[in-house]
């Protein structure tokens, strides 16, 4: 995957569709993700957020069925291209999912996971990931005493933010969060959006959220999914956070918004 | 009061209907508890009436005759607590009188302490000295040939090497001789002590009655003989773990393999979907026709025609296909489908989002299986195979058929050994005529009964223990 710099975009979308066996789930989809920015994916539910999500580090290739058709480009290369391998992609390309699902393991075995599918046994290399890790999650002062404790023992915030020092220990550049916070409390919350915010300056992440304030407050970058008459969803509009919000340009953006349906 | 509309008026109607019906379907209820009550109850007495059985048969009264009563032996002191050179003097002392009394005491020797499998030339050639080089030996018979030493010689040598609970025995296997003509149950003893009193004078007057316990170390560890009252279950429970331990090495990797890419792996298609079903209807199969099966397969094919089972491409020639790695391959195949089904519902049962977070991170299908399914089924699994293999444990018909014996003289040694199991000898000895070997049944069948609570119970443990783990205790 070469010229990294070369390319000021993450992400490109090219025309992009995804089937569910005969089902086309979202067609037509155009998008550049800006590197180093926060773009938040918003829709009614089924409009095919995640399955776009998905489609980014090829998890819908675990589904049965499941078909792309288009481009994605990450740095460049088509990740749907020959000798692409989809193992290689997800280790570059972060998840978060929407439920905290910590490894019933301890959290620094949660977290040296990634690391250790690589083969990495060294423990002082290994200590020195957990630890980098589990600070750019800003977990570390409340665990660093008892790592060898359960990921399942932490409450529902501390688990997703381990989740996500988990997905930084592979070291990739993109992270996907799928409604990282629906499962959470308002305090907690807010601490993963500060995170969110914390991680931008070195990675870019696309989130999705069902949650408007959400979107408004964390994302430079927002982009509307709407499903047409057959299930299939399009991308209605996309552009900077604060335009969208302010003076949107379809009305149907403006609808949902504005809270009118969806 | 204002009235209400039609429809709020229907749903009060039918209300107050439901209200009326209350007490019948609470009386309903009633009844459908008290029939599951009579079900549980039902069940209880059966085990009670189980365990009775075998325990009043396990107990009893005994009347024990000895060819010479310990008394005369040792009128002071309790047998057992003689010294070694005591034990050894009656033992001299009676072989001497005995006629062929010398043979028996070379047959002890030599079997005791040279090993039954010795060269008769060896024994006939060599001097003491050489026979027993780097052992005790008293150093008047040294130059002596083993043919050539006296009784009270050969107690000698026995007195210096072996221990004195092993003389002991000796003296009450050789002298003692005890026997036992007649013996009534748990329940006969408590309630008509004074009638089996009478009956014993009459019979064998001057013979004291005692209570006995069929079950004892001595049976457990004693090897099997024609004699009710010293016969012992070692063999059958060597067979018994041999076959377990192997069927466990054969099964468990088969079973959970084929599990993983059932679940794992395989693409849903026609043929899986025909697969799953074989699997399902095959663990309904009776277990005597994976007996015809293993027969034909692993005793024929892979035995006697291939030379696989019974060891002979390996260079073993004095057995045919009726081993214990047939009898292993046999149940291995009989509790097969069962593995495979617990461990596919086990893995199953492993939440999604685990598996979707490890190949998020970027594992491979066979990282995430081994690092994040397997570990977190693994519970599921193991109570599964514990429990398939406590049935293999008391499965009877199939061994029989791929040719478990019911008498047995040597224990088994490699897995080209003849073999027996516990539950054939349960059976062979339950079809014997003489009273007694009810009694030594039942011994065995508490034997049998204690190892599958074992197992039942380290499934338990097991599970208990790996579930406490993944939930972060
Ligand atoms: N694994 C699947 N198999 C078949 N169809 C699927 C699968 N996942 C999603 N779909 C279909 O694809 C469409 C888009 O689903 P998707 O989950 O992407 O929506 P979403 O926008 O993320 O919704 P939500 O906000 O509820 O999460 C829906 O019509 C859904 O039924
Ligand atoms: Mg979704």
């Amino acid at each position: 995957m070469a010229n990294q710099n070369a390319n000021t975009y993450a992400v490109e979308l090219n025309d992009l569709s995804v089937f569910y066996g005969t089902h086309q789930a979202v067609g037509g989809i155009n998008m550049k993700i800006q590197r180093n920015k926060i773009t938040a994916y918003i829709g009614p539910s089924g409009c095919g957020k995640s399955t776009v999500l998905r489609s980014i580090n090829r998890m819908n290739d675990l589904v049965a069925g499941a078909r792309v058709e288009g481009e994605v480009r990450y740095h460049g290369n088509n990740l749907y291209g020959q000798g692409i391998d989809p193992v290689e992609v997800r280790r570059r390309i972060g998840m978060v999912f929407q439920k905290p699902n910590p490894f019933p393991k301890s959290i620094f075995d949660n977290v040296a996971y990634g690391p250790r599918l690589l083969g990495i046994k060294d423990k002082t290399m290994l200590s020195e990931i957990v630890e980098t890790s589990l600070r750019a999650a800003v977990l570390w002062d409340e665990v660093k005493d008892d790592l060898k404790k359960s990921g399942l023992a932490l409450s529902g915030g501390q688990q997703q933010r381990l989740c996500i020092a988990r997905a930084l220990a592979t070291q990739p550049d993109l992270i996907l969060m799928d409604e990282p916070c629906s499962a959470l409390d308002p305090i907690s919350t807010l601490r993963i959006e500060e995170l969110m915010q914390e991680l931008v300056s070195t990675y870019t992440i696309i989130l999705v959220t069902h949650n408007m304030q959400q979107a408004a407050r964390v994302s430079h970058m927002t982009g509307f999914f709407l499903a047409n008459e057959t299930r299939t969803g399009h991308l209605i509009e996309y552009g900077a956070t604060t335009e969208m919000f302010t003076k949107p340009k379809d009305k149907r953006t403006e609808d949902y918004i504005s809270g009118r349906f969806g | 009061m204002t009235t209400a509309s039609p429809t709020v008026q229907s749903a009060l109607e039918t209300m107050t209907k439901a209200d009326r019906q209350l007490r019948k379907r609470n009386a309903r209820a009633r009844r459908w508890s008290a029939i599951y009550l009579g079900a549980c109850i039902f069940a209880l007495i059966g085990l009670i009436l189980l365990f009775g059985t075998v325990l009043n048969n396990m107990f009893g009264v005994v009347v024990k005759t000895y060819a010479v009563p310990p008394s005369q032996l040792s009128p002071n002191q309790a047998l057992e607590n003689l010294s070694e050179a005591e034990l050894g003097a009656i033992l001299s002392d009676y072989f001497s009188k005995q006629n062929r009394g010398i043979q028996r005491a070379r047959v002890l020797v030599r079997d005791n302490l040279l090993g039954k499998n010795i060269d008769p030339a060896r024994l006939s050639g060599e001097p003491i000295s050489s026979l027993f080089a780097g052992r005790d030996y008293p150093p008047e018979v040294a130059e002596l040939k083993f043919s050539e030493l006296t009784v009270p010689q050969l107690i000698q040598l026995l007195e210096s090497s072996i221990s004195q609970s092993q003389l002991y025995q000796m003296v009450v296997k050789d002298v003692l001789q005890p026997r036992i003509p007649q013996s009534w149950t748990l329940l006969e003893g408590i309630f008509n002590w004074n009638r089996i009193e009478t009956e014993a004078q009459a019979k064998y007057p001057g013979e004291a009655i005692m209570w006995h316990s069929w079950f004892s170390w001595a049976f457990v560890s004693s090897e099997l003989t024609s004699d009710p009252s010293t016969t012992g279950l070692r063999m059958a429970i060597v067979g018994t773990v041999y076959i377990l331990i192997l069927t466990v090495l054969i099964s468990i990797p088969l079973g959970i393999g084929a599990a993983i890419y059932l679940e794992e792996y395989a693409k849903h298609s026609r043929f899986t979907a025909l697969l799953e079903t074989v699997i399902r209807n095959l663990a309904g199969v009776p277990s005597i026709i994976y007996g015809m099966l293993g027969l034909a397969l692993f005793v024929r094919a892979l035995g006697d025609d291939a030379g696989i089972t019974n060891g002979r491409v390996f260079g073993i020639t004095d057995t045919n296909g009726r081993t214990i790695l047939s009898a292993s391959l046999t149940m291995s195949l009989l509790i097969l489908p069962v593995i495979i089904i617990n461990s596919q519902e086990a893995i199953r049962a492993v939440p999604a989002s685990l598996r979707e977070a490890s190949y998020g991170i970027g594992a491979t299908r066979w990282q995430t299986v081994w690092r994040t399914v397997l570990p977190a089924g693994l519970p599921g699994i193991l109570t599964g195979v514990i429990l398939s293999l406590a049935r293999a444990v008391g499965e009877t018909a199939p061994l029989l058929v791929v040719g478990g014996l019911t008498f047995l003289t040597v224990d088994p040694n490699s897995i080209f050994s003849k073999f027996s199991v516990i539950p054939i000898q349960i059976f062979s000895w339950t079809s014997e005529p003489n009273p007694q070997f009810k009694n030594v049944a039942a011994a065995a069948i508490i034997t049998l009964l204690g190892i599958l609570l074992t197992l039942n119970a380290a499934a338990i443990i097991l599970r208990q223990r790996y579930s406490k783990k993944l939930r972060g205790a």
